[in-house]
């Protein structure tokens, strides 16, 4: 019979769960959305070859990188985060945000790569004979 | 009852137009009980029917042949029977009914049992074929105590008769059959301890693994007027008769409730037991029913 007196209890107690949108306090380590520091990043591209859900995208060309994120495809796993040797990504300590378009929250931000030092152009070999 | 009343009590009151919002409400019932004796908040009122409109909306995978067939066919049977089931209950006193629509009840809400086996094979699923397995072995083992009950109930009141039934005065032999339905129901109704067939954490869905939207829509409706049909029933056998049809249909609400509710707590305090267990449980149960149910039998023969 203490079946029943639990279930009375757990009657009697009220709920420990809640309606969404309301959602408990985030703990210290939550993983939540993630967060991008350009001015960090070196556009090493660690992060997209992490991701194993797609939800990190990172393009690359000699002049410029863009790094983009979508929301919807990522698991919150945070093997992005570990792999950013610089920091640039980090996570929110807080569950996501509710959105109602599809696509809303997504991330995307292009970064030029700095300009390479002009080279120096060779200089001309010094003639070693006579025009004929 | 003419055929014009009785398609109108299959299709309108107490069939398929009471039995859906029913069937929907009864659902949330169990679920936000269920929900209240674990601390949790459990769904919102619609949400049973949210999630039958969700379900209707989601496309199924094309399924070719006569098995495609077969699977698209009995859920519509199971509804179809479920809802004559509904339709048949004495919700409202002198609303009809025919000598021996009792018999005609069992028959229906047998059918739905059935239904569901053959889907389980039809979906060629191993989860499906196990579940519908489980299925075939228990609807063997509780109908026999189910059928009983039913028996002894009725020959004790010398009638077949639905409205009869509710009509007549209890005695102790009828409470004991309700109480023998009453163990059945939660394996008539795929509930525990007697979940086997359905164990998600084992076989997923049972036989309902293969499928998917409208087919599961139905389904899920059917299952929930199975649930009217069956706390019905026992609703109608141990409500008291009374004259006011309003206060008749009021009753017949508040106690289906009740046995919804008896049912989701004796759920709640349960853990599945395996099929053996089960069908050892109901052969035990059998014996002593069976042995009710002939003896109230013989006594009826002997008094007519």
């Amino acid at each position: 019979m203490n079946i029943l007196r639990l279930l009375l209890n757990n009657f009697l107690g009220g709920s420990i769960t809640t309606r969404f949108p309301n959602r408990p306090p985030a703990d210290k380590g939550f993983r939540g959305l993630v967060r991008y520091d350009p001015q960090i990043c070196t556009g090493c591209g660690v992060c997209a070859y992490r991701c194993s859900s797609r939800g990190i995208s990172f393009r690359s060309s000699r002049t410029a990188y863009t790094w983009a994120y979508d929301p919807g495809q990522c698991t919150y796993c945070g093997r992005c985060v570990d792999g950013c040797e610089a920091h640039a990504i980090t996570q929110e300590a807080a569950p996501p945000p509710l959105y109602y378009k599809r696509d809303e929250l997504n991330l995307a931000h292009t970064t030029q790569r700095p300009l390479p030092p002009p080279k120096k152009k060779p200089e001309a070999a010094p003639a070693t004979g006579e025009a004929k | 009852m003419n055929a014009t009343t009785a398609l109108l009590r299959m299709l309108v009151f107490p069939g398929i137009l009471f039995a859906a919002p029913a069937a929907w409400f009864f659902l949330w019932i169990e679920r936000k009980a269920m929900a209240a004796l674990q601390q949790r908040i459990g769904p919102p009122f619609m949400q049973p029917f949210f999630d039958f409109v969700k379900l209707m909306g989601k496309q199924v995978p094309p399924r070719e042949g006569l098995g495609g067939f077969l699977m698209k066919l009995w859920p519509v049977l199971a509804v179809a029977a479920s809802a004559g089931a509904v339709g048949l209950l004495p919700v409202i006193p002198r609303s009809g009914g025919f000598p021996g629509d009792l018999v005609l009840l069992l028959s229906l809400l047998e059918l739905p049992s059935m239904f569901i086996i053959a889907a389980g094979f039809s979906s060629r699923s191993l989860w499906g074929e196990l579940g519908s397995s489980r299925e075939a072995i228990l609807s063997v083992s509780y109908n026999v105590v189910f059928l009983m009950a039913i028996i002894g109930i009725a020959a004790s009141q010398h009638t077949f008769s639905l409205q009869a039934l509710a009509q007549s005065q209890g005695s102790p032999l009828r409470w004991l059959g309700v109480l023998a339905i009453l163990i059945c129901l939660p394996a008539k109704l795929h509930m525990n301890p007697f979940s086997v067939t359905n164990a998600e954490q084992e076989i997923y869905a049972g036989p309902m693994t293969e499928y998917t939207g409208h087919e599961l829509a139905l389904w899920e409706l059917a299952h929930g007027m199975e649930w009217v049909a069956a706390t019905g029933l026992v609703a109608t056998l141990i409500a008291p008769p009374l004259a006011n049809p309003w206060m008749a249909g009021a009753l017949f609400v508040v106690l289906s409730v009740a046995v919804v509710l008896v049912l989701t707590i004796v759920a709640a305090a349960t853990a599945r037991l395996t099929i053996d267990d089960s069908v050892r449980f109901f052969w035990r149960c059998a014996l002593a029913f069976a042995v009710l149910g002939v003896s109230s039998v013989l006594l009826m023969r002997i008094k007519l």
